[in-house]
Parts: C-alpha cells; sequence; structure tokens
C-alpha cells in the first residue's frame, strides 16, 4: 500500500507542471495589484475590480509610491500615451473591456521603460551585472505576471515566441551585448503590439 | 593537563568572551525588536546614497535594489549575532586549553591576549551591516575587511595556528620525556 502511494506521489511530482511563469525578483505591488484587477474583471467581477484600484491608490500613496493613475500619466508624458486618460474613463464608464486594455497597455508601459533602462545601461561599463539584471528580470517580471499568466493558455504559441525573445534578451544582457540587445528589444515590442494588439489601446511605441 | 587540575582561564579573556556574547545578544534582541525600524533606517540611508546603488529614478527598480540592500544589511546583523556568540564560546575554549598547557607563563599571556583579539573580528559584520546603505556593498566590505577581517579575524587564525604548534611541539616533548601531557 506504501509503495502504492509512494509511485502514485512520484509520479504526480514527475507529472506536475513546472511554474512558466515564476517571478525573477520580489513582485512589485503595482504589478501583483494589477493582476488582482484583471483576474476580478475576466470574472466579470468590474465592480469589485474598481474598488481594488481604489485600494492600491491608497496602499501605493501610504508607502510613499506612485499610484497607478499617476503611473499611468508618468508613462504617458514619457511615452506620449493616452494610458491614464483611458484608465480613468474605463473606470468612471464601468467598462470592463477598457479597463483590462488600459491595464494591459500599462504594463507594457512599464516594461518597456525597463528595456529603455537596460538600452541605456548596457553600454556603460561601470553597470553593475547586478543592477542589470535586476531591471531585465523585473522586465521579464511584467511580461510573465500579466501577458504569459493571461494568455499562456489561449494563446501559447505567440506566448512562446515571446519567451523565447526574452530569453535571448536575458543572454544579450548577461553579455553586454548592446547592439543585441536594441534588436531583440524591437523584435519584442512588435511582437507585443501585434499579438495583443486587440487587448492594447492602440497608439503604443514599439 | 589533566582534567582533575584543570585551571580557569585568565579573567580579562573570560570578561572579553562574556562582552561578545552580551553584544551578540543585544544585536539579536534589536533584530527581533526593532526588525522593521532597521529595515526602514537602511532603505533611506540607502535612498541618500543613489550612486553607491545605482539607483535609475524608477521607481520599482530601485525599490527592488533598495529591499535588497536593507535586507542584506538585516542579515549581516544577524551574521555578527552568530558569530559573536560562535567566538565567543570557541575562544573561551582556546583560553581554557591556553590556562592549562605546560607553556611558560608568559608564552600563555601572550597567546591569550592574541587570541583574545581576535574577539573583534565579528564587528567587522557589524561595520558591514551599518556602512552598506551608504557605501554600496563592496565598498562597505573592503572597509569590513580592512578595519576587522583581516587584523582580527587574521591575528585569530595566527594565533589558533601557533597554539596548534605549540600544544602539538609540547605534547610530542612531553611524550619523549615520558611525561603525562
Amino acid at each position: 500500500m506504501v509503495k502504492i502511494l509512494m509511485a502514485v506521489f512520484f509520479v504526480g511530482v514527475a507529472t506536475a507542471p513546472v511554474e512558466a511563469h515564476e517571478m525573477r525578483q520580489p513582485i512589485p505591488i503595482l504589478l501583483d495589484r494589477m493582476y488582482g484587477v484583471l483576474l476580478l474583471l475576466e470574472q466579470n467581477k468590474t465592480a469589485e475590480a474598481i474598488y481594488q484600484i481604489g485600494t492600491v491608490e491608497e496602499l501605493l500613496q501610504t508607502k510613499g509610491l506612485l499610484g497607478l493613475t499617476q503611473t499611468a500619466a508618468k508613462l504617458d508624458q514619457a511615452y506620449r500615451t493616452t494610458v491614464a486618460e483611458s484608465l480613468g474613463a474605463a473606470i468612471a464608464a464601468r467598462d470592463a473591456a477598457r479597463l483590462k486594455s488600459a491595464i494591459y497597455s500599462l504594463t507594457y508601459l512599464l516594461m518597456l521603460e525597463k528595456l529603455d533602462q537596460l538600452t541605456a545601461m548596457l553600454p556603460n561599463r561601470d553597470v553593475r551585472p547586478d543592477t542589470r539584471k535586476v531591471v531585465m528580470d523585473l522586465a521579464r517580471d511584467y511580461f510573465s505576471h500579466i501577458f504569459e499568466e493571461t494568455f499562456g493558455r489561449r494563446r501559447p504559441a505567440q506566448v512562446k515566441t515571446m519567451e523565447q525573445i526574452l530569453d535571448r534578451m536575458d543572454g544579450a544582457v548577461r553579455q553586454q551585448a548592446a547592439t543585441q540587445f536594441e534588436q531583440l528589444r524591437r523584435q519584442l515590442s512588435q511582437a507585443v503590439l501585434s499579438h495583443f494588439a486587440a487587448e492594447l489601446l492602440p497608439g503604443l511605441p514599439g | 593537563m589533566s582534567a582533575g587540575a584543570l585551571k580557569a582561564p585568565p579573567g580579562l579573556g573570560v570578561l572579553a568572551c562574556l562582552l561578545l556574547f552580551g553584544f551578540g545578544e543585544l544585536s539579536g534582541a534589536l533584530q527581533g525588536g526593532y526588525r522593521q525600524e532597521i529595515h526602514q533606517y537602511a532603505i533611506a540611508r540607502a535612498q541618500a546614497h543613489p550612486a553607491a546603488h545605482q539607483l535609475t529614478g524608477v521607481e520599482d527598480i530601485d525599490q527592488v535594489i533598495l529591499e535588497r540592500v536593507a535586507d542584506r544589511s538585516l542579515a549581516r546583523v544577524h551574521t555578527f549575532h552568530l558569530h559573536s556568540h560562535g567566538l565567543g564560546l570557541v575562544t573561551i575554549i582556546l583560553l581554557t586549553v591556553l590556562a592549562n598547557t605546560g607553556f611558560s607563563p608568559r608564552t600563555r599571556a601572550a597567546l591569550s591576549l592574541w587570541v583574545s583579539l581576535g574577539l573583534l573580528y565579528p564587528f567587522g559584520w557589524l561595520t558591514l551591516a551599518w556602512t552598506l546603505p551608504s557605501l554600496g556593498e563592496a565598498a562597505a566590505f573592503q572597509l569590513a575587511e580592512r578595519l576587522f577581517f583581516i587584523p582580527f579575524g587574521g591575528a585569530y587564525l595566527l594565533a589558533v595556528g601557533a597554539l596548534i604548534v605549540l600544544y602539538a611541539t609540547d605534547l610530542i616533548k612531553q611524550r619523549r620525556e615520558g611525561t603525562p601531557p
């Protein structure tokens, strides 16, 4: 009996799916809560999702961090986008689809922000490998926690393609290969923008 | 050295070990009681030295870097806590061994002093914990290394090495003369 139980246990362990979206750094509060909001929206709990956004703002502000709308406004200024406005409008209209779009777009911009940091860091020999790794890990975590987690099952081939690009970007960051990284960064942006065109707000930068 | 006539180690040496134990206990209590405050303080000090930690100005990146600095700072306090207890205990044993050897009083006193100096070595971890948020990890480690790890850690290693050699020599000599060690 014990042998049978052990066999079942080991078969279970051997076939357990490997966690694809393994986080590489502690999850930023904003990312974690955006994921929570998306989950609620997926379950058609729009009112709860909007309430959750309110609590995120409070939580982040008490910790001295930028809130969701402030983050969106900051990124809008940097990338000439209108995510903050869309977010506000979606909340006011209680429009779940638009709210999801705003969150996906914000995630994309947050990822882009990290990748742009890496573009600036890579030619600089004074930047420690540890620092570069943190930035790359965070960019990847934004992708993994939101896009991979949400679309991994629905569009596995596309998500896998983007994961492979991210793997190569990881390698380029480790080797400090700025040109290769830049090419991959463009590939990734194009892939995200084309594969998730229906989910993202229009006019996002590549 | 026989168990029946075990001599106590020098009082000052024992006091030094007890002091190190005390500091170790204090650091443990601080860690337990004020963990959050130490964490916040380390973050605030690291924020005041952005260049040392290569802060980027991007909130979520910096948050990860600052949290890591604070965690590492706290981890060094913990290492001090562990080393101060371990080293205090080992030093009491070494001082007891020394007190019971057949070395001349001058050699015993010199070796006891030498071993006791090693008790300052764990303070390198405290230095590291304290300076890491302002200097960055590499510079803080270099400072701790220069002030504590190399002089006192090195002294301790050499003292233990010297004690082993002298003790072994004494043992061989006593064996040859047929006297009990």
